[in-house]
């Protein structure tokens, strides 16, 4: 068998929470670039570069790497047809620049790689909850694209698959990434729980997933 | 409805249902129901004032639950337990955690010593140098540094310039002419500085307060969970801060430290939010889950007695009768979704009593009126 590599696609939000995340003391999405085939679309780049003498430095050397070969940085010419005429079935609001722009393009071109039969299946990389409980699930789950993962999710697979990080940074970088206040804890609210009951669920969640997963490599010879 | 309720009208003087507690005001600190929880409190009050060892205590409950409550309610020396019959007054201080976890150690440590007050610390400093004749060398042998036990032994300076300076050189902010003014090489600088301050200033108010302290300070600090928006450069030090504090205080030094989280009960995630270092140093835990109905009534029953009007001679219940109330207690959380505790106890009972009162001119409130009630939108 081959060396396969996982065909990622990652939005703007995760881009964001994983530029803020150190493993092995650099920028998280390094190792992602190292060990996953990385698909964006040009919505994501353009947001780096945009407004650049404000933006956080840590998102300029991503803006530069997106520039690069680290990621694919796609685009199809069928954007607006499949939009207006497909995923407008499953997006209910007005399809407008900036609005989810960086999903909505990256399903869009996940689904034309897919018909053109230049990958099989894709795992969409996204924190935005709201945007997944919208519409993404829907369509992954009508079309059977693959799966959609968020950035912590991201981090376990890459944990299971590499050992060139240890348990204790792992533990850290999903520590830090869940203590981003942008990152969407949704998932683990139930009714009566404030954002931090989630949050700590969210964590203790992750960090147990991460034992796991430390034992199987601990016993896997 | 109307918002403006006539509480004398209910046989109450006051509105017993705040959702937030007072912290200002003494007398409207009651402590209703929930006996199990005062006696574990007192417990760990009790052997705090009893005896030197330092104590950190881990006080675990949903939000909502009374620890911020609790924190006010034994912070005023009367509702402390009594101690071989003597009502002792340790200094007592509520800190919050700070929110934002770039800067915490300096915010926190910032706050202990404005709440323990800048008059307060010069005056103890005074009555231990007036009681101590080396004080000096004596501060020396309780600190690593030389420049930090200078700067306290300053404090009780009568030059009201050179405390001053002190201050501003405890604060981290010493300038180059004020060090050498106050014969000093460095300001407080590292987190192990603010928690040897600390320290020794907890030493200074447990023995040489004029007042009976019992020995003690007793630090709450509230809202321990925001530790979950720290990243890791913002959580290690802060986590190792309370642990030097603790650690560098074997003595006198009582941490409360209060947890909020939906499932108090599920230690292996607080743990992990606070870190095995810090669970380790718990000697005692007090844990308050949701209420029983029992609980909750008995919750009620005493808080609408110590609030009644000196007339008031109707059923205690009044404005309710036990079915109505327990009809009440079993509906709300079911609708809400949310559990029974305190401060849920208070909201539905205060939606129910303004959405009956112009109704009900001397009527109770009826199992009628409480099961016509929405509780669905109740967060």
């Amino acid at each position: 068998m081959g060396n396969k590599r996982l065909e990622i696609f990652i939005d703007t939000n995760t881009f964001k929470h994983l530029a803020e995340v150190e493993i092995n003391r650099k920028p998280s999405y390094q190792k992602i670039f190292e060990i996953f085939n990385v698909h964006t679309c040009s919505a994501v780049k353009k947001e780096f570069g945009y407004k650049a003498h404000i933006r956080d430095p840590r998102h300029l050397i991503l803006s530069k790497k997106l520039s690069g070969n680290s990621a694919k940085v796609l685009r199809t010419r069928k954007m607006k047809k499949l939009e207006t005429l497909w995923l407008s079935r499953f997006y209910k609001k007005a399809i407008e620049n900036g609005k989810d722009e960086s999903e909505r393009n990256l399903v869009c071109i996940l689904i034309e790689l897919i018909i053109e039969r230049k990958i099989t299946r894709g795992i969409l990389v996204t924190d935005d909850y709201t945007a997944r409980t919208s519409f993404l699930d829907a369509i992954y789950k009508s079309f059977m694209l693959g799966e959609i993962w968020n950035s912590a999710d991201l981090l376990i697979h890459l944990y299971l698959i590499t050992s060139s990080v240890s348990y204790k940074s792992m533990e850290i970088a999903l520590r830090d990434l869940i203590a981003i206040e942008s990152m969407s804890w949704k998932k683990y609210k139930r009714t009566g729980d404030r954002e931090q009951d989630a949050k700590i669920k969210m964590i203790g969640d992750y960090v147990n997933r991460l034992k796991e997963i430390k034992i199987l490599k601990e016993n896997y010879v | 409805m109307s918002d403006i309720i006539n509480w004398p009208k209910l046989g109450l003087r006051i509105n017993p249902f705040k959702i937030v507690p007072d912290k200002k005001s003494r007398s409207k600190l009651v402590w209703a129901g929930f006996l199990d929880i005062k006696t574990k409190f007192n417990q760990i009050l009790t052997q705090s004032l009893s005896d030197d060892s330092s104590i950190l205590a881990l006080i675990i409950s949903r939000y909502g639950g009374g620890k911020t409550h609790a924190s006010y309610f034994f912070s005023f020396k009367e509702n402390l337990p009594s101690v071989n019959n003597k009502n002792l007054n340790p200094t007592q201080l509520i800190v919050k955690t700070p929110q934002k976890g770039v800067g915490a150690v300096q915010e926190l440590y910032e706050t202990i010593i404005e709440s323990i007050k800048w008059k307060n610390i010069s005056n103890v400093v005074q009555n231990f140098l007036e009681i101590e004749e080396n004080g000096l060398e004596q501060l020396e042998a309780w600190s690593s540094s030389e420049d930090i036990a200078r700067l306290i032994f300053l404090l009780g300076d009568e030059n009201d310039d050179i405390v001053y300076e002190a201050q501003t050189a405890l604060l981290g902010n010493g300038s180059k002419s004020s060090m050498k003014t106050l014969r000093i090489r460095r300001a407080v600088s590292s987190n192990n500085d603010r928690a040897e301050v600390i320290s020794i200033l907890v030493r200074l108010l447990s023995l040489y307060n004029n007042v009976d302290s019992g020995k003690r300070v007793i630090i709450w600090i509230d809202e321990l969970e925001s530790l979950v928006y720290y990243t890791s450069k913002e959580y290690r030090p802060f986590s190792q801060f309370l642990r030097e504090l603790f650690d560098s205080s074997p003595t006198f030094l009582t941490l409360m430290l209060n947890f909020s989280f939906s499932d108090p009960t599920d230690s292996q995630n607080i743990e992990i939010v606070l870190g095995k270092a810090l669970i380790d140093r718990v000697k005692a835990q007090i844990i308050f889950d949701e209420a029983e109905v029992e609980e909750a009534i008995s919750y009620l029953l005493e808080m609408l007695d110590y609030h009644r009007t000196e007339e008031f001679n109707r059923e205690p219940l009044y404005p309710f009768n036990d079915q109505s109330i327990r009809l009440l207690f079993a509906k709300a959380p079911e609708e809400s979704g949310n559990p029974l505790t305190p401060r849920t106890i208070n909201k539905w009972v205060l939606k129910a009593i303004q959405e009956t009162q112009e109704q009900n001119t001397d009527n109770i409130i009826s199992e009628e009126q409480i099961e016509s009630m929405d509780f669905s939108a109740e967060l």
